[in-house]
């Protein structure tokens, strides 16, 4: 059985020649063509034509209330040809020109994808007749003969390629191979299979492949931890073109035919295909609140229309955000059949470089420096899980792996994230990879609050170990619940555990310094309290100081607010005001600052996010003390009568 | 007196009291849930984080899973690397474990106090024996001077012991671990003169050979150590002049050894034994000198051997006869010598025996003239060709290359004549070229011209533009060479045969849409006949290979004639038949005229007449007589 080689006259491509035999098989849509006779020896002698057992039909039953595709759970998707899941048995009928005769006839089916088929590569499968298939191994067996038809079970390997195959019906002669012709109705698509043990994505819960894999509408949360919201998104990975838009978007990244079996590799892809940085990928995304000639971002729900745009102008879609992002990875992701979901992190550290420590910088006054404060807190973030095995791993780093399309920094020259193993990032392991010790950063940051002295140097007021990785959300299995995943991805605040899982990160290369809390937490203690509104009424901003000391101090607190982007990133000042206040000793101090609508309303961006920054300069003790808080404000309900 | 008989009663109480207490809180204790705790896996790993979160995780609650990893080089039970185990009341089950996948085990150097090793290798591979010796003073735990202790698979299966030798004979004897069988008793120590009796599991023999063993305890010792060995054969002898496959250690029952002979020796014997039970069988072979035997002897055509000895060695001598009717020359013995036989003898075709009769006959029994001569073909054994041949002499031909032989290659010349002689049938030769007026070609390109031997099927093709006649079957392409001649197939201009004209036309009839001067090959047009005519026929032609079919055939309707049927005295006998035209093969019922009869003759119709092709046959009618 020799394999089909490209036709003998084309030359090979320039650049090529002497240092590979064929160009890099990058594309699944390509194809080569195919022989349909191919001779075997000496020119024949002669043969009668009746002998020849030819193919006359081959029924792939491809509809989607067919045994295939209920099968394998691939009937919801919007299309003709077949698609089925690999490590998992289909049905094929092949009629031919007169009856089988199992002595004397041999013939095999051959699938390929690409346009250069090799058997070792596993993009040229030429399928064997067996007599009994074995699990996860490719075979084919005859289960009845009826007049001229046969009927056959096929077994696709556990970790056959994912992607659109071309099939042919190979039969032998005295005269040489005989195949059919390329025939568009037999293609068949073969996708990961959550069901298969011997698959990588194999998912044990029936209930959880419902929803991560089969589910084609989801939610998605935000908003700040007090106040949730959450909004509806449209997955559609079955609608019609959006499979093909998939398998195009691996295309487009280059990724090589021989790796589309691995969900690793895939994952990976995708991240960085999905934004638009480096590659041309599929979103393109804007914080600036300027969404010209696009679509704002906020106005999308749901990634079929994002990803049939860019399946036909094969422009990148304007414009997204991290949930857009998150959305349509997930698309990308349930569509290929890799189980996957969407996750919500409040308070998520951004652009950390792996560094645990955010620097929020303030002057001898005790007010924010907004030249020299650089590092911003994203309210909330967004991105997925996959759930796939790490062979590539230690055992126990399986499972749900992270994974993040939004480009916030380079891996390894690229904007991509992951997928990083949500076990090793609980328990500090960050050195498998990829990118582990970024998405730990995200979760576990600390935020420092400096001064910043005439003579350059900075001294540490206070570090607050809590604020950032607050509360991580993702919906629940079949309801529109949210499920806490929080300690999915760190201990609990204060236990011994985060801080054996802390000091492993730090082992593995995660940076952080050294500097101990200096705050005066044992002199004056400063908190702040945002009361709970709806857009558009005055709130108030409640401050308390306890003093703790035996001693009277005076204090000049400074209070900032700012109406912010989600992305913690500062659109306009709204409130700048200072005032004095005096601590009496042993005693607790409220000071009340009342915000009018008036002053926030007309500078409000999207997603209404409001972030009040209090600092105070204790006198006496020259000490500073630091708060910061974000609230977005409840939008009013609508009530129709 | 009261008190001092109730203190003692009373202590006896609180004793009881107190002893049920203890009764019950021990038999409490054991019902609580036993946990699974921190396995200790030899050669293998569980997930990192298990190990420095180690009082976080465990220990793990009944129904949690564990997975764990094997070291390279080691696999577990099932012989994967990765398994994963469940937490259960009575711990891990399967209790995680791992195990050595290299065959490539070493035991290490054990210690030995008052003792010297015979040899001072740190590692020792598996299989390979060390013998040790004891300081003078001491003996080993068998009481001898020496000992071997052998590499197993799990280890030493017995660490070496210098004992002190000065120490009373034991008097008693101590059941030693027995793997691979069972005591049948649980007593381990035994005094002097007590009998012990063990068996050993299948595919083991007690120390004595047997299933099951009696061992007695005796002053020095166990009279036979219980003990259970692997049935084994004994290691074979090597083999002189050759080697043994597979080498092993020892051998287990149902082990299967090959012997090979070097070269310049030949096996005697079996080349595979087996081992069983009661040893191996059959016997070892041995590897002898090619040169001290022969090879089977030979059996030239026609004769009979008179030996049926397996082996021939230097010096057997075989007798030959001959069959019937063939006569021996040469002498009739041949001789094993220096690994060869001298050289057989001929037995010749004589017909029967001769006999004083046979001498007339023979007379009869002619010669035979020279062979026939087949064409294309050659002779092969009779190079000179001589006047006449004995009877019995044969002749034996070989056609020329290419030409297929039909018949027996070899002609026989009995009473007189040959027997029939073959014939060679001639090859076909085609050429690219083939004559024009057949319009065809060679549907494989041949380099140049090229020969089809009889038989073989050579396939055509029409030249583009030419096609089959009309009728003639697409085998007709398929030629069979036939001694020489090929049939080729005729093809006919396709542009103008196969295209048809205009359609004909037809009386009464038209044809349906536009008519043009030229149809394809296997269009069709359809015809409609004229107002109250009827279509005979199929109302399609098609146009094949340049002919129309048939067309149809449109049938002109009847009129009724006035004339006729007042010179007939005729009337109508129903009203609905008054109608001008009558479609072919309708009826119409005439009746006579008031006092007329109908005419009846043979010639004559009756008066329901068919209308046939536009004709009526008419009834007649005469005037009633009076």
């Amino acid at each position: 059985m020799t394999e089909p080689t490209a036709t003998e006259n084309k030359k090979p491509p320039a650049g090529l020649s002497g240092r590979r035999a064929i160009p890099p098989n990058v594309s699944n849509a390509e194809e080569d063509e195919v022989p349909e006779v191919e001779t075997i020896g000496v020119v024949p002698r002669g043969f009668k034509r009746e002998d020849v057992l030819e193919v006359q039909d081959v029924n792939l039953f491809s509809r989607e209330y067919e045994i295939n595709k209920k099968e394998h759970h691939t009937d919801k998707y919007y299309h003709f040809k077949l698609i089925v899941r690999r490590g998992q048995i289909f049905h094929l009928q092949i009629t031919f020109s007169r009856a089988y005769n199992p002595e004397k006839d041999q013939f095999w089916i051959e699938y390929l994808i690409g346009r250069y088929p090799q058997q070792n590569k596993g993009t040229y499968i030429p399928v064997p007749l067996v007599q009994e298939l074995e699990s996860g191994k490719w075979g084919a067996k005859i289960t009845h003969r009826a007049n001229n038809s046969v009927a056959l079970n096929i077994m696709p390997a556990a970790n056959c390629i994912v992607g659109k195959f071309r099939m042919y019906v190979a039969v032998l002669t005295p005269m040489g191979i005989l195949r059919t012709r390329r025939n568009p109705d037999t293609d068949t698509y073969i996708l990961f299979n959550p069901w298969c043990t011997e698959d990588a994505v194999f998912l044990d819960e029936e209930k959880a492949r419902e929803e991560y894999v089969l589910n084609d509408l989801g939610v998605i949360f935000y908003g700040d931890p007090e106040n949730i919201r959450s909004r509806s998104w449209n997955y559609g990975q079955f609608e019609e073109g959006v499979l093909d838009a998939c398998l195009y978007l691996m295309d487009r990244a280059q990724l090589d035919l021989a790796g589309r079996g691995n969900p690793v590799k895939i994952s990976r892809v995708g991240s960085a295909m999905i934004n638009s940085k480096d590659d041309e990928g599929v979103v393109y995304g804007s914080w600036d609140n300027v969404y010209d000639y696009g679509v704002a971002p906020s106005a999308w729900t749901g990634s079929v229309d994002i990803l049939l745009e860019y399946y036909s102008t094969k422009q990148p879609v304007r414009y997204g955000q991290c949930w857009v992002f998150a959305g349509v990875f997930n698309t990308f992701l349930r569509c290929l059949g890799i189980p996957g979901r969407v996750i919500t992190n409040y308070s998520s550290a951004h652009d950390n470089d792996a560094n645990l420590q955010m620097d929020v910088f303030v002057d001898e006054h005790g007010k924010v420096d907004s030249k020299l404060t650089r590092d911003s807190i994203w309210n909330y973030h967004c991105w997925n899980e996959a759930w796939m095995s790490r062979p590539d791993l230690p055992v126990g780093f399986g499972g749900w792996q992270a994974v993040d399309s939004t480009p916030q920094e380079n891996s390894d020259g690229m904007y991509r994230c992951g997928p990083a193993s949500v076990q090793a990032i609980k328990h500090g392991h960050v050195c498998f990879q990829f990118d582990a010790p970024f998405v730990f950063a995200e979760v576990n940051s600390d935020v420092i609050y400096s001064k910043a002295m005439k003579n350059g140097t900075k001294v540490v007021q206070h570090i607050d170990k809590t604020q950032i990785g607050k509360l991580i959300l993702t919906k629940e299995v079949g309801t529109n619940e949210m499920k806490d995943i929080t300690e999915h991805y760190k201990f609990r605040e204060g236990t011994e555990e985060e801080r054996l899982a802390l000091e492993t990160a730090l082992m593995y290369g995660v940076k952080k310094s050294e500097t101990e809390d200096a705050s005066s937490s044992t002199e004056v203690d400063m908190n702040i309290v945002v009361e709970d509104s709806t857009l558009g009424s005055d709130f108030t901003v409640t401050i308390t100081f306890q003093n703790k000391t035996p001693r009277r101090y005076t204090a000049t607190a400074y209070i900032s607010g700012n109406v912010v982007f989600y992305t913690g990133v500062s659109k306009t000042q709204f409130k700048d005001d200072s005032f004095d206040v005096t601590l009496e000793p042993m005693k607790v101090e409220t000071l009340e600052v009342l915000i009018e609508s008036s002053e926030y309303m007309s500078k409000l961006v999207e997603q209404a996010f409001l972030h009040f920054f209090v600092t105070a300069r204790v006198n006496e003790l020259q000490k500073i003390l630091a708060r910061q808080k974000t609230v977005s404000l409840k939008i009013p309900q609508l009530l129709l009568k | 007196m009261q008190t001092f008989q109730e203190a003692p009663r009373m202590g006896y109480k609180r004793w009881i009291f107190s002893f049920l207490l203890m009764f019950a809180a021990i038999r409490k204790l054991p019902a609580e849930d036993k946990a699974c705790d921190f396995p200790n896996i030899e050669n293998g790993r569980m997930a990192l984080y298990y190990y420095s979160f180690q009082k976080y995780y465990f220990p793990m609650k009944k129904g949690e899973k564990l997975s764990y990893t094997c070291l390279a080089g080691f696999s577990t039970e099932t012989g994967s690397q990765n398994a994963r185990v469940n937490c259960t009341n009575e711990g891990w089950k399967p209790v995680p474990k791992c195990y050595s996948k290299s065959a490539e085990e070493k035991c290490s150097q054990p210690t030995l106090d008052n003792g010297v090793f015979s040899d001072t290798k740190l590692s020792y591979n598996i299989w390979e024996n060390l013998e040790y010796s004891c300081h003078s003073g001491y003996q080993t735990p068998e009481g001898k001077r020496d000992a071997t202790i052998q590499c197993l698979q799990d280890g030493w299966p017995v660490q070496p012991e210098c004992v002190d030798a000065t120490k009373k004979p034991l008097e008693t004897c101590l059941a030693p671990d027995l793997l691979h069988g069972h005591y049948h008793t649980v007593q381990r120590v035994f005094s002097v003169n007590d009998k012990l009796r063990y068996e050993c599991t299948d595919g083991y023999l007690t120390a004595g050979g047997n299933t099951t063993e009696e061992v007695l305890c005796q002053v020095q010792g166990w009279s036979l150590v219980p003990k259970c060995t692997k049935l084994e054969c004994s290691s074979p002898n090597p083999v002189e002049h050759g080697d043994v496959y597979p080498k092993k250690g020892s051998y287990e029952e149902g082990d299967v050894i090959q012997f090979i002979c070097l070269e310049g020796y030949t096996l005697r014997g079996s080349e595979l034994i087996q081992c069983y039970y009661f040893g191996w069988y059959p016997k070892f072979p041995i590897c002898e000198e090619r040169r001290n035997k022969c090879p089977p002897p030979p059996q030239p055509p026609n004769t009979k051997l008179l030996t049926n000895l397996r082996t021939y060695h230097p010096g057997d001598i075989i007798h030959f006869q001959c069959e019937h009717s063939f006569q021996l020359n040469g002498t009739g013995e041949i001789r094993c010598e220096n690994g060869k036989w001298t050289s057989p003898p001929k037995c010749i075709d004589v017909g029967r025996p001769l006999t004083t009769e046979d001498r007339q006959i023979v007379e009869t029994d002619r010669n035979c003239n020279s062979p026939p001569v087949v064409k294309n073909s050659i002779v092969i054994n009779d190079v000179v060709p001589l006047a006449s041949y004995k009877p019995g002499s044969l002749v034996e031909y070989a056609c020329r290359p290419l030409h297929i032989m039909k018949g027996s290659n070899t002609i026989h010349c009995v009473h007189g004549a040959w027997t029939e002689s073959p014939i060679c049938l001639e090859p076909c030769l085609a050429r690219e070229e083939i004559p024009g007026n057949y319009n065809i070609e060679m549907k494989w390109k041949l380099e140049e011209e090229w020969y089809f031997q009889h038989g073989d099927i050579i396939e055509f093709a029409c030249k583009p533009g030419y096609v089959l006649p009309p009728l003639v079957s697409e085998s007709k392409l398929l030629v069979q060479c036939n001694n020489g001649q090929l049939l080729y197939p005729q093809c006919i201009l396709k542009g103008l045969s196969a295209n048809c004209g205009s359609p004909p036309s037809i009386e009464n009839g038209v044809v349906i849409g536009s008519l043009t001067e030229n149809y394809e090959d296997g269009s069709s047009i359809q015809y409609s006949c004229n107002e109250h005519h009827v279509l005979q026929g199929s109302r399609t032609v098609f146009c094949s290979r340049g002919q129309w079919t048939t067309p149809p055939v449109c049938i002109e309707p009847c009129t009724l004639s006035q004339e006729v049927m007042a010179k007939n005295n005729l009337l109508l006998r129903w009203s609905f038949d008054n109608r001008p035209y009558f479609l072919h093969g309708e009826f119409v019922e005439f009746m006579c005229k008031a006092y007329h009869t109908g005419v009846l003759s043979s010639s004559l119709p009756d008066f329901r007449v068919q209308c046939q092709n536009g004709q009526l046959l008419y009834p007649q009618c005469i005037r009633n007589n009076r």
